[in-house]
Formats: structure tokens, C-alpha cells, sequence
């Protein structure tokens, strides 16, 4: 059961982790946060 | 032969279909657009497009894929869904948003409106190929999953479950299916979490038993240690996570579910659903592998038969069922997406050529008739494929130029020159890589195609880009915030 319990918590640690970063990293990404459409072969 | 099971099964998933298509047609029955089928009208809310998410990239390669990984790597195996989850990051934190603001509806017509319309095309052909790939794999694990059921030819199976998928994906649109996703998620993660309960009780000396079993012997040692080798860490846990991200961040399997949200703060948000559904799900399956690996009598069914074979031998019917249901619905919803896609691809980008101005209604009809296509290329060809994990890894290596060039495209310079040669040179030197057996010639068998693919294609990237004439990137010299 050891390796039942280590293995379960180290993955849903990891997961949550990496997930917690993710989001931060997706709150400094701001240019994502609009819907507004770029159409930029018009401007060139 | 576990008729009972089958039935029961097969009511189940037939009547979560019938009865989630009847709601939902009935809520959207005033709209009549065709583009509701493969991008439900884009009006999803997070939670909805996360769970779509999270299972649509979840299939083969997550269930019965990686308890087939634990017999050479143990626990280790849950590396690909940890994986999984810095892919969800890249995927709804950073890509997806980006193609969102293009206002482009598949990856070819973004890459077009980076590049051009050859390089749309380029890609088009090779998604959609890819794309067929992937529906093939999971026709073969539902065949795997029917086979075990009732003792018949896998070939047979692999018949009935693709007829069946082909009818879960054409009966239902991307709406429907991101309903029964909900349905499937709750049904998969019951079923995941009474099968390791049960387990307990059924294996021969309980979990305590396997582990014991495993740890005596120096070679299986490090099966039950999620960190236990640093090879596998390197070559397989690491190629995993940057392959995932660097395909499915610009792959139209990844885009599918994000192009129905209602907005991108509905993208970023949706992180929280996709990436814990698919990113905590393999550890389970990798504990199932080991168990099954550690008793003789089903470690000699092979490693892609012995964890089914544990499972009917062992556990009571209705904890079968249940597993059965839960495998069954996942490879489902990741068939109907990995159908929708190409199907989408050629219906969207390959067709529009010939026919610019063709209605939606064409075009969502086109699109069903290339599911069926799909369905019975993947059922023909399905028993000719390798593992799922190696499938899903020489998959990754494609989109590794991809990303690369969209990087460059969008922020720095375009030049469809430079794309073309680009993507065409890095996927021929995977070929040789992988499908040619250069990798196994030279004896480099852990380095992995996609590491390959990726230093392939920035370097010619970068020298084609500065070298080709070209325009602006799509999004360089604009504001953060537009």
C-alpha cells in the first residue's frame, strides 16, 4: 500500500504544482487575455 | 465470455449518447447553424471546454497504453499524463489564446494567415494524416478493451468498437460530445478509484504483495518509485512533456475544444479542469500495469493483454463493468475528437480550395462523411500499428517544426519560403529517423525524435527566416494588451 499512497501523492503534488505555475505563467502572458481579432496583412 | 458485462456496457454508452443528444438538440433546436456540429457555436464556459479538453487528450496512450509502459518502466508510467499536464499549460495559457485572436477556426488557417496558403495546405495534409494516426490507436484500445470482454478476435472488436465510435462521433456534434465528456469523466475516474480499492482486496498478497514482489528483484526495483531512473526521466517523462507541448499547442486535436469556448479568459480558466483530469490519470493505470506485470501467470498474456487479463480474472463483474465503461467512454471521446479533427481539416482547409464559398451545412456534411472515412481507414489498418506510446511519440516529433515556425511567424518574421522548406526538411529527417531506423542503426535509442525535431527545426528555421524575404510577424510590434 506504500507505494500505492507515495505514487497517488506524488503525482496529484506534481500535477497541482505544475498547474498552479501554469497559471501564473498564463496571468503574466496579457496578450492572450483579449478576443479582440488581429488582422495584420491589412496594415501591411 | 462476460456477456453481461458487455451489455450492460454497451446500454450504458448507448443511452448516455441518445439521451445527451436528445437534450442538447432540444436547447439548441432554434439554432440551425451547421457550425454548431464541430464548434458548438463557440459558447462554451470553462469548466465544459476543460473537461473536453482534458479528456479529448486522453485515450490510448493514458489507459491502456501506459499500464503496457509499466512492465518496462513501472510507476513511471504516469510521466505521460504529468506530462499531459505542462502540455494543458502551453496549450490554454499561451497557444491557444494566440490562435484565438487570428479568429481562425483549424491550425491550417491560422499557419495560412501567418504564412500563406501553400503552407496551409502543407500542414493541412499532414495534420490530417496525423490525425487519422491517432483514431486508428484508439480504435485499437477499444478493440483491446471489447476483446477482453469477451474473449473474441481483436479484429472483430476493433470492427464493432469502430462502428460504434463512428456512430458516437456522426450522431453527436463537438456540443454533445463535450456533454458526454461530463458524463465519461465522472464515470472514468469512479471507475479508476474503485478498481485500486478493489485491488486491495482481489490481488494475491494485496498491493503489500506486488510491492514485495517487485522490490526483491534488483531489476524491478525502481518499478514502484515514480522518480526511480533517470534514463527513463530523460527519454521517456521529459521527450513526453516538451513533445505534447510543442505538438498539441498548434495540433487541430488541441485546438478543437479550445475553438468552442465563449472567450480566452474562459481558455486560461479552463487550466483547472484539464489539467488534473488528464495529469493525475495515469498513475492509476501505471499501478494497475505493475500489479499485472508482477504475477506470472498474466505477465506471459504480453504486455498489452496482461493488464485486461488481471482485471476480468481477478475483480468482481460489476467492478468490471464499471472499468469497462469508464475505459470504453474515454476512448470514445478521444476518437471522436481525433476524427472530428482531420475530418474537420479536410472538410475546412483541403475542400475550401476547390469550393471557397461552400455553406456550413456543406461543409458539416462533408465532414461527417469523412469521420466514416476515417473510422473504417482506422479499423483496416489499426492491427498493423506499434504501442500507442511510441505512435503518440513519433506523432509528437511532427509538430515540433510547427511551433517552431509559428513562433517565428508570429513574432519576428514571416516568410512561407522558409516555412515550406522548414517543416518539409525537419519531417523527412524524422522519417529517417524514426520510420527509416537511422535512431536504432546508430544505437541513440534514448534520443528521442522529438529532441531531434526540435534542434532540426530551429536551426533551419532561423537560417531560412534570415535568409528568405519575408514580412513582419503577425504579432511583432504590438502591444501586450491589445
Amino acid at each position: 500500500m506504500h507505494m500505492v499512497i507515495t505514487s497517488l501523492t506524488q503525482v496529484i503534488v506534481t500535477v497541482f504544482i505544475i498547474t498552479i505555475v501554469g497559471y501564473i505563467i498564463g496571468k503574466f502572458a496579457k496578450f492572450g487575455n483579449s478576443d479582440e481579432i488581429i488582422q495584420r496583412d491589412e496594415e501591411d | 465470455m462476460n456477456w453481461g458485462i458487455l451489455i450492460a456496457v454497451i446500454i450504458y454508452e448507448i443511452f448516455s449518447i441518445f439521451i445527451v443528444t436528445a437534450l442538447v438538440s432540444r436547447k439548441h433546436k432554434k439554432n440551425a447553424a451547421g457550425s454548431d456540429f464541430a464548434f458548438a457555436s463557440g459558447g462554451l464556459s470553462s469548466p465544459l471546454v476543460g473537461i473536453t479538453l482534458g479528456l479529448t487528450l486522453l485515450g490510448a496512450a493514458h489507459n491502456w497504453g501506459t499500464c503496457q509502459n509499466s512492465a518496462t518502466m513501472g510507476v513511471m508510467g504516469a510521466w505521460m499524463g504529468i506530462a499531459c499536464s505542462v502540455m494543458m499549460v502551453v496549450i490554454t495559457q499561451i497557444c491557444a489564446p494566440w490562435i484565438r485572436r487570428t479568429g481562425s477556426k483549424t491550425i491550417s488557417e491560422f499557419m495560412g494567415k501567418i504564412f500563406g496558403k501553400n503552407t496551409r495546405i502543407a500542414l493541412a495534409c499532414v495534420q490530417a494524416a496525423l490525425g487519422i494516426a491517432m483514431a486508428c490507436m484508439e480504435i485499437e484500445v477499444i478493440g483491446v478493451t471489447l476483446s477482453a470482454l469477451t474473449g473474441w478476435d481483436y479484429m472483430l472488436c476493433s470492427l464493432i468498437g469502430g462502428i460504434f465510435a463512428m456512430l458516437y462521433v456522426v450522431l453527436a456534434g463537438m456540443n454533445e460530445v463535450a456533454w458526454l465528456n461530463v458524463i465519461n469523466a465522472v464515470v472514468m475516474w469512479a471507475s479508476l478509484i474503485v478498481v485500486l480499492i478493489s485491488l486491495a482486496r482481489y490481488l494475491p498478497g494485496g498491493w503489500d504483495g506486488i510491492e514485495a514482489t517487485l522490490t526483491a528483484n534488483p531489476d524491478t526495483e525502481w518499478f514502484t518509485n515514480l522518480f526511480g531512473s533517470k534514463t527513463f526521466l530523460i527519454a521517456f517523462a521529459l521527450p513526453n512533456a516538451i513533445g505534447a507541448s510543442v505538438f498539441h499547442a498548434f495540433s487541430q486535436a488541441g485546438y478543437q475544444a479550445v475553438a468552442t469556448a465563449k472567450d480566452n479568459r474562459a481558455v486560461k480558466k479552463s487550466l483547472w479542469f484539464a489539467s488534473p483530469i488528464n495529469g493525475c490519470f495515469c498513475i492509476i493505470p501505471a499501478l494497475i500495469g505493475v500489479a499485472a506485470f508482477a504475477i506470472p501467470q498474466f505477465r506471459e498474456a504480453g504486455t498489452m493483454m496482461m493488464s485486461p487479463m488481471m482485471i476480468v480474472t481477478l475483480l468482481p463483474k460489476p467492478v468490471i463493468a464499471l472499468l469497462a465503461a469508464g475505459f470504453l467512454g474515454v476512448n470514445l471521446s478521444s476518437f471522436a475528437v481525433m476524427a472530428l479533427a482531420p475530418a474537420t481539416i479536410i472538410s475546412h482547409d483541403v475542400y475550401t480550395i476547390k469550393e471557397p464559398h461552400a455553406s456550413e451545412k456543406k461543409l458539416t456534411k462533408l465532414t461527417r462523411l469523412w469521420i466514416v472515412i476515417i473510422g473504417i481507414v482506422s479499423i483496416i489498418i489499426c492491427k498493423f500499428q506499434p504501442q500507442p506510446v511510441i505512435i503518440v511519440n513519433w506523432i509528437f516529433g511532427f509538430g515540433a517544426p510547427v511551433f517552431v515556425m509559428v513562433l517565428i511567424g508570429l513574432w519576428w518574421k514571416r516568410s512561407e519560403k522558409a516555412a515550406i522548406i522548414t517543416l518539409i526538411v525537419s519531417w523527412i529527417v524524422l522519417c529517417i529517423w524514426s520510420t527509416f531506423g537511422l535512431q536504432n542503426y546508430l544505437g541513440l535509442t534514448n534520443f528521442n525524435g522529438v529532441y531531434l525535431s526540435i534542434i532540426c527545426s530551429a536551426v533551419i528555421g532561423i537560417i531560412t527566416t534570415v535568409v528568405c524575404p519575408g514580412k513582419k510577424g503577425l504579432f511583432a510590434g504590438l502591444k501586450k494588451k491589445a
